[in-house]
Parts: structure tokens; C-alpha cells; sequence
């Protein structure tokens, strides 16, 4: 038997190991990736995507915190999108198309490279605990590894069940084994299992499909970067398609329904509401007649097409069927068949906000064993797992972001304080601060933090700092700079804005850029103000959203009242006679750390927190 | 303060009366009533919502101290929400001082002011505008305000405010998915109608803000300000709507010199009455000062009433005080018709009411008078606010709105809806804030 120590044990290297191992590794200690199949290592499993709604700004957070997903999404891009670009500064969202195979390369390439690590291709079967601390992960091959702290990023692999049609067999991925006997064990630890479900679509070959009339779908010309660390990027990019179902294909959905998992009752697990399967889309709207289907390339040189928009775990001879009565698909053939997945997951509310369990000391949970999807989410708990450990170690405050300083924040404080009942996935509408969470500030917002970590370089944060003197100059500037009214009119009549009146003789610059219409291309216009394209965006973006900031501000510190009023950590709530049964469990299970937490817990009403805010009050006298 | 333990109080006036009602709320109800409490059923036989007779003892020697009814309302089929009940006995302070003694000496404790209806609210019994109405309903100074209050206790209010709510959660839900789901396109065809679903939330404010004023004067009564030139009878109509000799009444002009104010119900509605000095032109000293204060309660006022002697013809001074009041709501009375008339029957005077305040003639004119013209022409079904909390909540959810309408983009107005969701939700109380809640329980007197 082999028996070895290091500081991090991470088990499982997909979008939450990969910076779980990372971060802890660039902090300076050692790590071991315990993962079933290391050329596997960063695989997208489902669409070949990062970035979008929310998750983009997932993105940009772990990169400015130090983390790896933005630059390797950025080194394999192939189509780029800035989303929502009418709705507003704050829910701009970039996504990108990315290749699957480079994006594996690359990620493997990393983690293979960062002084640190070692990787071993060993499943992890049983946590070692002695005295409700983890001390270390047995592997089935009979090794026995050692470590300060453990960080579970097992994603679908827990217990994983693959359904194709009414054929069902243990995978956490196609073609690939799952984890069963970790599974017992963190129930043997005292950890509280779920099972969730999610679901991929099939992928099918390039040369069968007829692209000639199908509708293509562009990136846009201008490139963007997820990492500030990234260069600016000028790789060719490659389209996607659409075609749309039928009714023709709906009908071939309706009438193999009896040989659907989900619609058999094989499936218990809960599947996402925001992507839902074909067939469910089918029941469940039975009056639309057609849905759309987005074909994307798999990859620069990939001889694959990925189909967004067509999960499905129907049989495989339904799925041709389906996907042959598609315009563009008439002779298609498929290369992987679409499939759905069932897999335990640890319900969260049994994490701290640092991630680590409740039940078991110095064993962190990051990514979709704690009930979320999506590669930026999972990347986002990596991080902050993988940071947590570290401080766990040395005995210092865990890492902890608040709700008003970023999504990530948001999301796991929605972990923790909401069971989850389905795949949590990121929305921007999830966010209450959310003008103040945008992707221009997240620099501003965490980047120190990175720093404190040790996880930002230093020349890193001087160009920051360097940045962030130029638009607070910028806006100075345009405070005092009052421009006369025969200058700007012209401009402001173009971009049909009122005009300054005559006798008001002139306005001052940031008053104009306040304007909706005007941008700070008119600003250069109207006088000697010059900007470069980054900075002159951020410039925009702050003065026209001066009046929202100081809004939400001050709400922030209304907030922080409510934050200060701290719940001791042994808070009897069984004792509080006026509260109900639901209550008291739900609290004594979440422990919130204070009032303003405990007003999220799912279930718990304003006058809950009241007798608490009375409780607290008596207590602490 | 414990919100758990058991809670006592008086709820009938003290002294002596034919009936006090005690009543306790909380967990040890039952368990205390048990060992005061004996009747030939058993305490565990009793059915919530039934009143049963028997005799209140002293659990110490067993002693009989009052013969009475006592109404179990079992949890949750009671006013708070926990074990109540209510022991009618007979209102002497000596029964009722001695049974809370043994009350609280078996460990309850006497309630503070509106503890009950706390209760009712926190546990869910009732929203924070209905428990605003319970206090409104126990003080209306008069029958509209009483109609108000009902109709707001009954949650006539709280609906409204929850399907204003349940609109802006709507639009919401509309404008948030239009950010959060750019690519689906049953989300981006559907027509979110944003700018009318603004629109029809503003003038839905408008409307409840409309009657608001009307509400709020309804609960703390209307300033009606009786004036005149001197001697044309202003305290005698005074005391006759007061229904007593409030004002002293003399031939001698300017006996009125400081005003005098007096609350009254007339005919439904609350009015704070005034009667004022007289104006007359030669007025220096005290009576200029009287003087100046009456023209001031006429910026003040809501109605004047404006008297004329019907025995004299019309003079300056009559003319100066039609001329003061020019823009105020007024009523123009011509007094003395028990005498020989000998005021002309100017353009001005033709919707005059002719009284005489000595003899009380046509004064139940004048009444309607003054309540059609302080209740205008609306619907009474409309009138749901009463508070300045009310007025002030929907006017900046009103602000918002209007921000809305002028925000940047979807993602401003949404910050927009979701501060005014905010207020909305301060105003039932679904939205607790702390400070909300103990002024607004400050206000309530013990028992409802």
C-alpha cells in the first residue's frame, strides 16, 4: 500500500478540480488530482460553450480572483457573442463557442505544468475520517493518500446512472465509469445525499448534414477576452446553424413516449427547468409546433457537430428518427447518442459559506456535487474551495463574498441557504445588486482579493490600479469641463437628445454623457477628451450609471446593519417557542452566521426573523 | 419581551360595569384556566369556538370568586393565532383585579398595549394593514371612519395592495426574462408591453392616492371654521352643532375673542369645529390679534362657514371676509331669518342657506349641506387609504414607476420595479422592516 501526504487532496478534474487544484498550488502547497480518467481532464460535457447569461460574469470573477477558466476559454474560442448588448452595461454577457478537444488539451496542459501538482489516475472510493475531520482518501486500488484537507469536485460521477431509452447503466459520462463506493462513504460521514438529473444531446457527423439552407448564425466580427491577462485575440471564427423541429419530428417525440425514461417514471431525479429535454419541451408545450435547434461546430478540426437544444434521452432509434424528420438532418448520422444522467449530490445547505461541511472538518464540496450545472458555476466554487482549503490549513478566516460584491457570492449564498431542488444554475435576475455586479467594475470589485491570496501578480495589479486612476481622472475631468452650447447641440441634435438652451450657455461633460444617447465616441467630439476604447467604455458606463450606483450603495449599507447583528454560532433555535417546526429545522440545519442570512433561508418568513432579531437582543444582554 | 409566554388583560374599560371580559393568549392558556376555571365539563371536553358556564375559584382555598362564561377559541382558531380564552365575568374591578392576580401569579403576564393584535401578526393571522385597521376600528371617532376601518380589517386594502403587487411581479417576471433568457424565442416574441403595464400601475396609484386625502380626513377629522363679521350669531350656530353650550353667547360684539374649537360626529362624519372672533374694521390690540389668527385657520380650513345677518344689510366687513375666503370650500349661511329681513338679495347670496342658529331652524339643512360638500361626489368604495404610512409608501412606489418609464434600459427598469416592490411589501408588512413595526405598534391600546 502506498501512503503519501500533501496539503490538498482534490478529487475529480473537471471545471471545478481544475482551479480547486490550481489555486492551492499557486498559494504555494502541495496538491494531488485524484480523477478517474486524466485524459478527461477540463472535459465540456455537455455544450461546447462558456460564458453567457451570468455565467460570463462567473467568468470574469474567478479570472480576476486568479483562476484559469477565462484564459482557457479565451486560448479556444472559435465564435464570440456579447449578449443582451441593448439591455443594459450590467447583464452585458460574453459567450464564446469554444473546442472541445483544445480546451481539454489546454487544461491539461496547465495542471500538468503548475509547479505543485501531481495527478493520479486512481478512483477515489472511501474519505478517511478520524474524529469528524478528513485526513486523507483511500483509492481502490488500495493506495491510501494523506492531506490537510480534501475538496470533492466528483460532478455526475457520484453514483452515476446513464439512461439511453429504457436502457440504463452506471457511467458519469458516456463511455466513462462512475464513482459508487465515495458515494457510501460520504453518507457514512453523515452527509445527506440527493439525486438530480441532466441531460445532453446527441452529437452527429459533420458530412452528414446539409447545411445549404440552413440559417447561419455569426459571431460577431469584434473579438472580446474573459481573462485581463489574455492579449487581445484575432482567431478565425466559425459559424453555427439553425434549423428548427416540426411537427413531423414532435409527432415521432409524442408517440415514443412509453420508451422515455423521464416519461416512464424510470427517472427520479429532478432535471433543470431552463433546459429541459426535447421531449419534455414537447409535453409540456404541446401548442408550439416547432422549436429552434442551434448546430454548433465541436471544435476547429472536429469532424462533429454539437445540437443545442435537442437533450434528449429518448432511444437511439428515436433519436435518428427525431433528428432525420429535421430540416438540414434528412440523412444524418449520429456519432454520440444523447443521453441523461442521474447522480447523488450533497444538498448544500449542509456547506458552510466557505464550502467546507458541516458534518466533516476540512472536506470542501465544489461544483455539481452540490447540486449546481454549468462549467462557471462549478469553476467558481473551485476557486473558492480550493482558496478555503488553503486557509482551513493555516487557520485563518475563510474566503467568503458577499452577495452585493459578486455572483459568486449570490450563488453560493444561494446554495447554502436554499436547498436546491433542481440543477442551480447562475441568472442575472438572482443578483439583487446586480447594476453594481457588472463585468466592467469586476476588476474593482475583486480583484484585491486575488492579490490577498497571492493568486494576482504584482504587475498584474498595477496595471489595474494604472486603469482605474485613468477613469476616475476621466471623470473628474468631465465634471469640470463645461462645454458651450454651439458645440455640443449640433451633436446632441444628431443623436436627437435635447438641446442645452441658449441661455444656459453651456453643460458640463458628464452631464452630457448622462444622456441615454450619447456615448464617449461624441464626448472626444465635443472636446479634447480622449479615450482609449476600455477605458472610455468604463468611463460611459459609471456616469451614466452614477445615480443607480449611489442608489445601491446605500442599500448596501442598510444591508450591513442588518449583517452586523451576528446569530452566535450555537444559537439554540429548538428553544424559541414562537417559531414553527419548519423554522427550527430549517435554521438549526443552514446555522446562518447572521440575520440577513437567515432572512434568505427558503421557508422562513419576516416574522421568524423577528422573534429571532427579539431572541438575539435577550441573549446577547 | 418574550413573544412565547402566556399574556393577560382587561379587555372591557375599568370600573364598574355590567360585564369585564379578561383574556389570556399563549401556550399555558388552557393549562392556567384549568386550575381557576371549574364547570361540569371537563377541560379537555372543550370545543374551541364554545362558551361554556362554571365558576372562577382561588386555586389556593378554593375560594368562589365571580360565577361566569368563558369562550375557548383553540389554536389557530383564534384572534392571535394561540390558545385564547375570554372569561366573561361581572365588571367589578375586585373580581377582575383578584382573577389577574392569580394569573399572573401562576406565571402569566399582563399584556403590554396591543400585544394581542402583535401576536395576530406575527403569527400570521393578519397583515400589517389589517392590524392597522384593528386599531382603527376600536378609536374611529365617527361612523365613516368606523365604515373605513372595517372595510380596510376585512382586507378590502390588503387585496388591492396584493394585486398591485401581484402586477409588478408580473411585469417583472416580464422584464426579467427578457435579460435572462435572450436566446429563447417565446420570451423575446412575446410582447412585454412594458410601457402600458407602467402606465396602468401609475394610474392605478393615481386612483387609490385620489381618495387617500378623503381617507385620511374621514379618520382625523375635518377643520370647519365658522366666521362672519361680528353679532351675526356665529357662537349661537357654534353651540348648536356642539349640541351644548360651548360658547359664550352676548349682544356685546366681539364677545368671541380667542377661537374655540370642539370635536363633533355630525351626521357620520368628524369635524373639528372652530368659532372665531368677528372680523370687524376698527379692530387694534387683543382683537387684532384674534382677528389675525382667524384669517389664519382660514388658510388651514377645509370648510368655511360663512354667516350673514339676515336682520342687516350687507356691509364691508361682509364683503372683506367673502373676499378672504374667495378660494377656500364655503358654505354661505344667512342667520337670523326668526327676524324682519332686511338683507338685499345680492348675486352673491343665491345658493345661500337661510338658518336661524337661535331657533335651530333649517340647521339639519345645513348639515347635509356641509357633509355633501366635504364627501364630494365619489365612490366610498374607492376610499381604502387612511394613513400618511399609505400615502407616503404608494407615492415613492409611484416615483419609481415614473423612473421606470424614463430608465435606460430593461436592466434599470427593473431596479426600478424591484425598489418598488420594496415599498409595496413594507406596506402589508411583507416586508418587515423593524422600525415599521414599532411605531406602528406603539399606537395600539391594550387588548384589540
Amino acid at each position: 500500500m502506498q501512503t503519501s501526504k500533501y496539503d490538498i487532496i482534490v478529487i475529480g478534474g473537471g471545471h471545478a478540480g481544475i482551479e480547486a487544484a490550481l489555486a492551492p498550488a499557486r498559494m504555494g502547497y502541495s496538491v494531488l488530482l485524484l480523477t478517474l480518467n486524466i485524459d478527461n481532464i477540463g472535459q465540456m460535457s455537455c455544450n461546447p460553450s462558456i460564458g453567457g447569461l451570468a455565467k460570463g460574469h462567473l467568468v470574469k470573477e474567478v479570472d480576476v480572483l486568479g483562476g484559469e477558466i477565462g484564459l482557457l476559454a479565451d486560448k479556444t474560442a472559435i465564435q464570440y457573442r456579447m449578449l443582451n448588448r441593448s439591455k443594459g452595461p450590467a447583464v452585458w454577457s460574453p459567450r464564446t463557442q469554444n473546442d472541445r478537444l483544445q480546451y481539454r488539451v489546454a487544461a491539461q496542459e496547465i495542471l500538468e505544468n503548475t509547479k505543485n501538482i501531481k495527478i493520479k489516475q486512481e478512483e477515489a472510493s472511501e474519505v478517511i475520517i478520524d474524529d469528524h475531520r478528513a485526513i486523507g482518501v483511500k483509492t481502490s486500488i488500495g493506495n491510501e493518500y494523506r492531506a490537510h484537507a480534501i475538496v470533492l469536485t466528483t460532478g455526475t460521477f457520484l453514483n452515476g446512472l446513464m439512461h439511453i431509452g429504457l436502457d440504463s447503466f452506471a457511467g458519469g459520462r458516456l463511455a466513462e465509469a462512475r464513482s459508487f463506493s465515495l458515494s457510501e462513504s460520504l453518507k457514512k460521514c453523515g452527509l445527506n445525499l440527493g439525486r438530480l438529473k441532466t441531460g445532453t444531446s446527441p452529437r452527429i457527423a459533420k458530412n452528414s448534414v446539409d447545411l445549404s439552407n440552413l440559417q447561419v448564425h455569426k459571431g460577431e466580427e469584434k473579438h472580446f477576452t474573459f481573462s485581463f491577462r489574455t492579449n487581445q485575440i484575432t482567431n478565425e471564427q466559425l459559424p453555427c446553424y439553425i434549423t428548427r423541429t416540426n411537427k413531423n419530428t414532435h409527432e415521432i417525440i409524442q408517440k415514443s413516449l412509453d420508451r422515455s425514461p423521464l416519461y416512464t417514471g424510470k427517472i427520479i431525479g429532478v432535471g433543470p427547468r431552463y433546459c429541459p429535454s426535447i421531449e419534455t419541451k414537447i409535453v409540456r408545450f404541446a401548442d408550439r409546433d416547432s422549436h429552434l435547434v442551434f448546430i454548433e461546430p465541436e471544435g476547429r478540426d472536429s469532424g462533429e457537430f454539437y445540437l443545442n437544444g435537442l437533450a434528449t434521452s429518448l432511444p437511439y432509434d428515436v433519436q435518428l428518427d427525431m433528428l432525420r424528420s429535421i430540416e438540414g438532418l434528412g440523412k444524418v448520422e449520429i456519432t454520440r447518442p444523447g443521453y441523461a444522467v442521474e447522480y447523488d449530490f450533497v444538498y448544500p445547505v449542509q456547506l458552510y459559506p466557505s464550502l467546507e461541511t458541516k458534518a466533516v472538518k476540512n472536506l470542501f464540496c465544489a461544483g455539481q456535487i452540490n447540486g449546481t450545472s454549468g462549467y462557471e458555476e462549478a469553476a467558481a466554487q473551485g476557486i473558492m474551495a480550493g482558496i478555503n482549503a488553503v486557509l482551513k490549513l493555516r487557520d485563518e478566516k475563510p474566503f467568503v463574498l458577499k452577495r452585493y460584491e459578486a455572483y459568486i457570492g449570490v450563488l453560493i449564498d444561494d446554495l447554502i441557504t436554499k436547498n436546491t431542488l433542481e440543477p442551480y444554475r447562475m441568472f442575472t435576475s438572482l443578483a439583487e445588486h446586480r447594476l453594481i455586479l457588472r463585468i466592467d467594475n469586476v476588476a474593482d470589485r475583486l480583484m484585491h482579493y486575488g492579490v490577498k491570496y497571492g493568486l494576482i501578480r504584482e504587475d498584474e495589479w498595477q496595471r489595474f490600479e494604472q486603469d482605474r486612476k485613468e477613469i476616475d481622472n476621466a471623470i473628474e475631468n468631465l465634471k469640470k469641463i463645461i462645454v458651450k452650447s454651439e458645440i455640443a447641440n449640433p451633436i446632441l441634435k444628431e443623436k436627437s437628445e435635447n438641446e442645452i438652451p441658449e441661455e444656459r450657455g453651456g453643460q458640463s461633460l458628464f452631464q452630457i454623457l448622462k444622456r441615454p444617447g450619447i456615448q464617449y465616441q461624441d464626448i472626444e467630439r465635443m472636446s479634447d477628451m480622449k479615450f482609449e476604447e476600455n477605458i472610455g467604455t468604463r468611463v460611459e458606463i459609471e456616469t451614466k450609471y452614477n445615480g443607480y450606483i449611489k442608489r445601491e450603495d446605500e442599500m448596501i449599507e442598510k444591508l450591513k446593519e442588518i449583517e452586523k447583528i451576528r446569530i452566535p454560532a450555537n444559537f439554540s433555535y429548538v428553544d424559541i417557542k414562537g417559531l414553527s417546526n419548519e423554522a427550527k429545522s430549517k435554521l438549526s440545519e443552514v446555522k446562518p452566521e447572521n440575520l440577513d442570512q437567515a432572512s434568505r433561508i427558503q421557508g422562513i418568513s419576516p416574522s421568524d426573523i423577528l422573534l429571532l432579531l427579539l431572541h438575539i437582543k435577550k441573549d446577547g444582554r | 419581551m418574550s413573544l412565547n409566554d402566556t399574556i393577560v388583560a382587561c379587555a372591557t374599560p375599568a370600573g364598574y360595569s355590567s360585564i369585564g371580559v379578561i383574556r389570556i393568549s399563549g401556550d399555558q392558556t388552557l393549562s392556567l384556566v384549568k386550575k381557576i376555571f371549574v364547570s361540569r365539563q371537563k377541560i379537555q371536553d372543550f370545543e374551541t369556538n364554545h362558551a361554556y358556564y362554571g365558576n372562577i375559584i382561588d386555586p389556593d382555598n378554593n375560594d368562589v370568586i365571580d360565577k361566569i362564561i368563558a369562550t375557548f377559541y383553540l389554536t389557530p382558531h383564534s384572534y392571535t393565532g394561540e390558545d385564547v380564552v375570554e372569561l366573561s365575568c361581572h365588571g367589578n374591578p375586585l373580581i377582575i383585579d383578584r382573577i389577574t392576580k392569580i394569573l399572573t401569579g401562576m406565571g402569566a403576564r399582563i399584556a403590554q398595549r396591543g400585544e394581542f393584535t402583535k401576536r395576530a401578526l406575527l403569527n400570521g393571522k393578519i397583515d400589517l394593514l389589517q392590524a392597522e385597521a384593528v386599531l382603527d376600528t376600536v378609536i374611529a371617532p365617527c361612523n365613516e371612519a368606523r365604515k373605513l376601518a372595517i372595510t380596510q380589517y376585512e382586507g378590502k386594502l390588503s387585496d388591492k395592495i396584493y394585486e398591485l403587487r401581484s402586477k409588478i411581479v408580473d411585469l417583472l417576471s416580464f422584464v426579467e426574462a427578457n435579460i435572462d433568457f435572450p436566446e429563447e424565442e417565446d420570451i423575446q416574441n412575446s410582447d412585454i408591453g412594458i410601457e402600458g403595464g407602467l402606465k396602468s400601475i401609475i394610474e392605478e396609484i393615481d386612483e387609490l392616492l385620489k381618495g387617500a386625502e378623503i381617507g385620511v380626513k374621514i379618520k382625523e377629522g375635518y377643520k370647519v371654521l365658522i366666521t362672519g363679521r361680528t353679532n351675526v350669531g356665529k357662537s349661537t350656530l357654534f353651540n348648536k352643532l356642539v349640541g351644548y353650550d360651548r360658547a359664550i353667547i352676548h349682544e356685546e360684539p366681539g364677545t368671541t375673542r380667542d377661537y374655540i374649537e370642539d370635536r363633533i360626529e355630525v351626521s357620520g362624519l368628524y369635524l373639528c369645529l372652530f368659532d372665531t372672533a368677528g372680523i370687524f374694521n376698527t379692530a387694534a390690540g387683543p382683537d387684532k390679534i384674534a382677528q389675525d389668527r382667524t384669517i389664519s385657520l382660514v388658510e388651514q380650513s377645509d370648510l368655511i362657514l360663512l354667516m350673514f345677518d339676515g336682520s342687516e344689510p350687507m356691509n364691508e366687513e361682509d364683503l372683506y371676509l367673502y373676499n378672504l375666503t374667495k378660494d377656500k370650500d364655503k358654505i354661505l349661511i344667512v342667520n337670523k331669518i326668526d327676524l324682519n329681513i332686511r338683507l338685499n338679495e345680492s348675486e352673491i347670496l343665491c345658493d345661500s342657506i337661510k338658518i336661524s342658529a337661535k331657533t335651530g331652524k333649517n340647521i339639519d339643512l345645513l348639515i347635509q349641506n356641509i357633509k355633501s360638500k366635504l364627501l364630494p361626489k365619489f365612490d366610498h368604495k374607492q376610499i381604502l387609504l387612511t394613513r400618511q404610512r399609505h400615502i407616503d409608501a404608494l407615492k415613492n412606489a409611484k416615483e419609481y414607476f415614473i423612473r421606470a418609464q424614463k430608465a435606460y434600459s430593461p436592466e434599470t427598469i427593473a431596479f426600478e420595479l424591484h425598489a418598488a416592490l420594496d415599498v409595496i411589501g413594507e406596506l402589508t408588512g411583507k416586508v418587515m422592516r423593524k422600525e415599521i413595526l414599532d411605531r406602528i405598534f406603539e399606537e395600539f391600546c391594550i387588548g384589540k
